[in-house]
């Protein structure tokens, strides 16, 4: 230990042969220490984006069931962790084939695809976007869903599903030879869980309670909204690593900048444009779609952040927290109930972030064209409509076989009785709020 | 003996309260409870309307000897008028009242 203090205090001649304090250093290695300090905390930040959701949910439904939600959110990010080991990286990042991978099952032989990064931190920043993408849908299906069936589903969309679509956009599958540009995942990440949520509760139906037999919704309140508040600040403070992160490395700092700058500046957009609607068409500032007009700018900027400018950033952010709101009156319109709004966030906002780098893309700053507004005609936009329209089209296909297949096998949804006791007391025999009075008769 | 059980607004529990420790009267039990009122109130959740015909309020309870019962219902009132005048109160006749640590029943328990 002395030893070792006054080597650390000595100058570098003075420690003589055995340490050198130079070379410990600038000691060379195949690896850039930078890039993987950069996506190693990128990572730990989107892994954090779980405890978002987790808190995002289960402060919008009902005390009775916000241990299920959480449940299913610890879970499904523990399944994907394991099926994306098993399967997923496999399918998504093995060797480069035009629909699916076909090496690297159990990550045996994988190589990093990114220079100087240790595969086990690429196959970490990887393996937590597809857990993002399994626990989208878990608020979707709230309060009513068997929990075995989930955990089913979690296991099948990461090991299998979302794999295909990160291959075809990010492992060097067909769109990525189309060029079709998705930086962080509006379409890859939150579009599949956006219609996989979508589809999920189209199988289930609405909670007991929600529609009117003439098809008129009732309100179903959430219970903590300070819990959804932090869920949601949380999400932004870990969507630095999501869309920061893809970069992928510090080899350009001034791309993470720019990118960081728009992950500010659209979210920010997008909860005004929200707050202005809701107080527009619903008569107040509804805090919790103010929230989800934060998200719908964050999920519309993820495919956009690296090619765009300040002004596109905020003019994405400012449409998708609109187009929220607009969701999630379509949505009661169509008697579709996803009490967390995960639909209209993820899906329609993933696929406006989508389209909107056909819009906004600058080739200056590394988008494969000119979007339309920066006079590079349709090209772009065709290219990103047609992802769009393949990536969830497969995923709508795919997880329509997933949940038949689990609703025929083991059932989606509890029981009648089940769902009006609450899925706390009926799926873990346990309540949320144990020795508090909760003063609610739903 | 009698029973007094005053349902009033949340907001309007410090003043009772007071109220009733300004006439000496120093006992008193308090529970939220969902109680109607004359009107619903429509509310918007997320873009869909409500109508709220339960509303939280506080349900205050306390044993007074007869000889008590006016000043308790005057420190009530006033309590309450001073917050706005909601609220109701109620008197039952009480048949006994005992207290535990001494076995002592009937008025002087009180």
């Amino acid at each position: 230990m002395a030893g070792l203090v006054s080597a650390l205090w000595s100058s570098p001649e003075a420690v003589g042969s055995n340490i050198n304090v130079t070379t410990l250093l600038t000691q060379s290695s195949e690896f850039d220490g930078l890039s993987t300090l950069w996506v190693l905390l990128a990572a730990i930040l989107v892994f954090f984006m779980q405890a978002g959701f987790g808190m995002l949910e289960a402060g919008l439904i009902r005390s009775k069931n916000a241990a299920n939600v959480l449940m299913k959110n610890l879970m499904d990010f523990c399944f994907a962790g394991l099926g994306f080991f098993a399967f997923g990286y496999a399918i998504a990042y093995g060797t480069a084939g035009l629909i699916v991978g076909t090496q690297g099952w159990f990550t045996y032989g994988i190589e990093s695809p990114v220079e100087g990064l240790p595969v086990e931190v690429f196959w970490l920043f990887q393996a937590v976007f597809a857990g993002t993408a399994a626990t989208i849908v878990s608020g979707a299906m709230a309060e009513r869903m068997k929990f075995v069936a989930y955990l089913t589903y979690s296991f099948l969309l990461t090991a299998f599903v979302y794999p295909v679509v990160a291959h075809w956009v990010w492992g060097g599958g067909w769109l990525a030879n189309l060029n079709f540009h998705d930086f962080a995942g509006s379409t890859v990440v939150h579009g599949v869980g956006g219609v996989a949520a979508l589809v999920g509760a189209l199988i289930l139906g609405p909670r007991i309670g929600r529609f009117n037999k003439d098809g008129s919704p009732n309100a179903i309140a959430g219970h903590n909204l300070p819990l959804v508040t932090i869920g949601v600040f949380i999400l932004w403070f870990g969507w630095y690593g999501f869309n920061a992160g893809s970069t992928l490395g510090m080899g350009e700092p001034d791309v993470v900048a720019r990118v960081a700058m728009n992950t500010t500046l659209a979210p920010a957009a997008g909860a005004i444009t929200a707050m202005v609607t809701a107080w527009l068409l619903f008569g107040k500032p509804d805090l919790t779609v103010a929230l989800n007009g934060s998200l719908a700018g964050l999920v519309g900027i993820t495919a956009p952040c690296a090619v765009v400018g300040s002004g596109g950033s905020i003019a994405i952010g400012t449409v998708a927290g609109v187009l929220v709101v607009y969701g999630i009156t379509w949505l009661n319109r169509l008697r579709i109930d996803d009490p967390v709004g995960a639909i209209p966030v993820h899906g329609l906002c993933g696929v406006w972030g989508t389209i909107a780098v056909g819009l906004f893309g600058r080739a200056a700053l590394g988008a494969p064209a000119d979007g339309l507004f920066y006079g590079g005609g349709f090209g772009q936009l065709g290219t990103q409509s047609l992802g769009v329209v393949a990536c969830l089209g497969f995923t709508a296909i795919a997880m329509g076989i997933v949940f038949k297949a689990i609703d025929t096998v083991i059932g989606m949804r509890v029981s009648r009785e089940s769902e009006l006791r609450g899925l706390d007391l009926d799926e873990h025999g346990m309540e949320s709020y144990g020795g508090f009075q909760i003063l609610t008769t739903e | 003996m009698k029973l007094v059980i005053a349902v009033i607004r949340a907001e309007q529990l410090p003043a009772v309260k007071q109220a009733l420790f300004d006439a000496q009267i120093r006992r008193l039990t308090a529970t939220t409870v969902l109680g109607t009122a004359p009107q619903t109130e429509q509310q918007m959740y997320r873009g869909v309307q409500r109508e709220v015909s339960l509303f939280r309020r506080v349900r205050v309870e306390l044993a007074v000897n007869d000889s008590e019962l006016e000043t308790a219902i005057d420190a009530i009132s006033r309590g309450a008028q001073e917050t706005g005048g909601w609220g109701r109160i109620m008197v039952q006749p009480l048949d006994d009242v005992v207290t535990i640590w001494t076995g002592v029943r009937g008025p002087r328990a009180l």
